[in-house]
């Protein structure tokens, strides 16, 4: 009796834990949920003062970014377009040696060599930014003015070079799980047909594994949009309107880090970078979305 | 058809020796069955005879094997010709992620096709088209899915798929056709129809296959080896390696006893 008894309140306590702990999880994924809505309604609402003051097309499309000041402009369209610049040259660059990169290390690497290799490209991505940004300000910009001679020591190309070598480990470590998962079946079904390695690779291993490189470029990408401290060391902040890449620019992060601490809480300059901020969140937000669904259409194939 | 004379064959992988001192001579136009308990070595010694051992890192082979009086291991052999040569239909079906079409000129398209002279030239769209067609319907496939050839192989069923991996060796125009255990993962019926298949490819194919499955070794094969712990015990006529198996372990194994 006493040992049946026993094992009922075992049981019952057993019940009580596993559902404690199941709450307990579930409270851990709403935090970050939660967060999510926390920061967007955060500027949402801090923008609304803002953006129901001023004309939104104005905002967008304005070619002076002059937030302080008796006749403050606000129109982020060159802080869009040091983004835009800076991302897509970044991207130009890091996509071709990124996916290089990463086909060498899944494909064609020795074991060895990949034992040594990954490790370093991970380490590449725990670098904080900032050693990233005085490398870009110290050194990469010396360089650029040797081979390009532009007018300013600290310009955009400055800032997508950094931006490409940032980009590169993110890209490499998505891109080369994309490329692992594809089933070993279909390797050995090419090859037993006559295929060599890199017929192998163009015909099927690249095609199988393409929407996960899709997301992998997506990803990259979004991480180069959102980074503000080695664009800020690396880009030279100025806020004139241009597609020079040689010239200097201020992207959209760059100019939220700069301007924050100039505004004086609750003035218009203050609501304004809200709004700069909320246009980053949906461009970042964007990229993400569009990386999840090709990456679940990737998933879908294979089950 | 090709004979393939296989010659004191070894096999490791890093210290575990898989296969030891494999003699063996499979001739043309028949079925042979290699079959034995799991780990005997029957799948390694399938793989050896279009190379697909290489792929394997630590992978040892010593021996030779003679297809059509040449060496495949010898050094000035080059592997992507071998396989070329010889088809392989694996366990689980492999279809790429492509088209049923697509799936089938795979091959023909990377290799070309080969006319009347022996000249190997680009196919031309009429030339796959045909070549598809006919792969398709020596497999057996080309009634049920003629009407949706630029439909993803994935939607076919899993007894399609393998006809339509059979189809894509096909394909290939191989002598040699080996089955890894082809029917493994699929239901009795799309079995039936993948050794009505076998027997009626052996008119024009040498044709091996490995099979877990006695009875199936027994519908299909005309020549049977068991194999057991990597040594070749046993090698002769199906019907006399059931029913009057010379070594005791044969007998074992065919009656239950073992595996």
């Amino acid at each position: 009796m006493v040992a049946l008894k026993s094992k009922k309140n075992n049981r019952y306590m057993r019940k009580i834990f596993e559902g404690g702990m199941t709450g307990l999880l579930l409270a851990c994924a709403l935090v970050s949920v939660l967060v999510l809505l926390m920061v967007f309604m955060f500027l949402l609402g801090n923008s609304l003062p803002f953006l129901q003051n001023n004309d939104i097309w104005q905002f967008l499309t304005g070619t002076h970014w002059l937030p302080f000041g008796d006749f403050p402009s606000y129109g982020i369209l060159p802080l869009f377009v040091g983004t835009l610049m800076v991302t897509l040259v970044a991207s130009l660059i890091a996509i071709p040696v990124g996916l290089g990169a990463t086909i060498y290390l899944s494909e064609i690497a020795s074991p060895q060599v990949r034992n040594v290799l990954k490790p370093v490209i991970e380490i590449l991505a725990g670098i904080p930014s900032v050693i990233y940004g005085l490398f870009a300000a110290l050194v990469l910009s010396d360089w650029i003015m040797v081979i390009f001679e532009p007018n300013t020591r600290l310009n955009a190309l400055n800032g997508a070079l950094i931006l490409a070598v940032m980009m590169i480990p993110i890209m490499v470590s998505v891109a080369e799980e994309a490329l692992n998962s594809v089933p070993r079946n279909l390797r050995e079904a090419s090859l037993a047909l006559g295929a060599t390695r890199w017929e192998t690779l163009k015909m099927t291993i690249v095609p199988a594994a393409l929407p996960g490189i899709v997301a992998a470029i997506i990803l990259s990408m979004g991480r180069a949009v959102g980074e503000t401290m080695a664009v800020i060391m690396a880009t030279g902040n100025s806020t004139q309107f241009t597609f020079n890449i040689l010239a200097s620019m201020r992207p959209l992060t760059a100019a939220l880090a700069i301007d924050v601490p100039e505004a004086t809480v609750g003035s218009m300059a203050y609501y304004s970078l809200f709004a700069v901020g909320l246009v980053l969140f949906i461009i970042t937000f964007a990229l993400n979305l569009v990386a999840e669904y090709v990456l679940a259409r990737f998933k879908e194939a294979y089950h | 058809m090709s004979d393939i004379a296989v010659q004191d064959l070894n096999v490791w992988f890093d210290k575990n020796h898989a296969l030891k001192n494999v003699n063996i001579t499979v001739g043309g136009n028949q079925i042979t069955a290699i079959i034995g308990p799991s780990g005997c070595g029957k799948s390694t010694f399938i793989r050896c005879i279009n190379r697909m051992n290489d792929l394997i890192a630590g992978c040892k082979v010593e021996g030779k094997v003679i297809v059509d009086g040449k060496d495949i291991y010898d050094k000035d052999v080059d592997v992507v010709d071998i396989r070329k040569s010889i088809g392989m239909v694996f366990q689980k079906p492999n279809p790429f992620p492509k088209s049923i079409f697509e799936n089938i000129a795979y091959a023909p398209r990377i290799h070309g096709v080969t006319d009347e002279d022996g000249n190997v030239h680009k196919a031309s769209k009429q030339e796959l088209a045909e070549l598809v067609e006919w792969s398709l319907k020596r497999a057996a496939l080309w009634d049920e899915v003629k009407d949706r050839l630029d439909k993803s192989a994935y939607n076919l069923s899993g007894g399609q798929q393998q006809r339509l991996c059979i189809a894509r060796a096909l394909a290939i125009k191989p002598e040699i056709i080996l089955f890894d255990e082809p029917c493994s993962a699929l239901d009795p019926i799309a079995t039936a129809k993948i050794e009505d298949l076998l027997i009626d490819l052996k008119n024009d194919y040498t044709v091996l296959i490995v099979t877990h499955n006695m009875q199936q070794a027994g519908r299909v094969a005309d020549k049977t080896a068991y194999f057991y712990l990597g040594d070749l015990i046993e090698y002769g006529e199906t019907k006399q390696i059931f029913e009057n198996p010379k070594q005791e372990l044969t007998e074992q194994y065919i009656t239950g006893r073992m595996g």
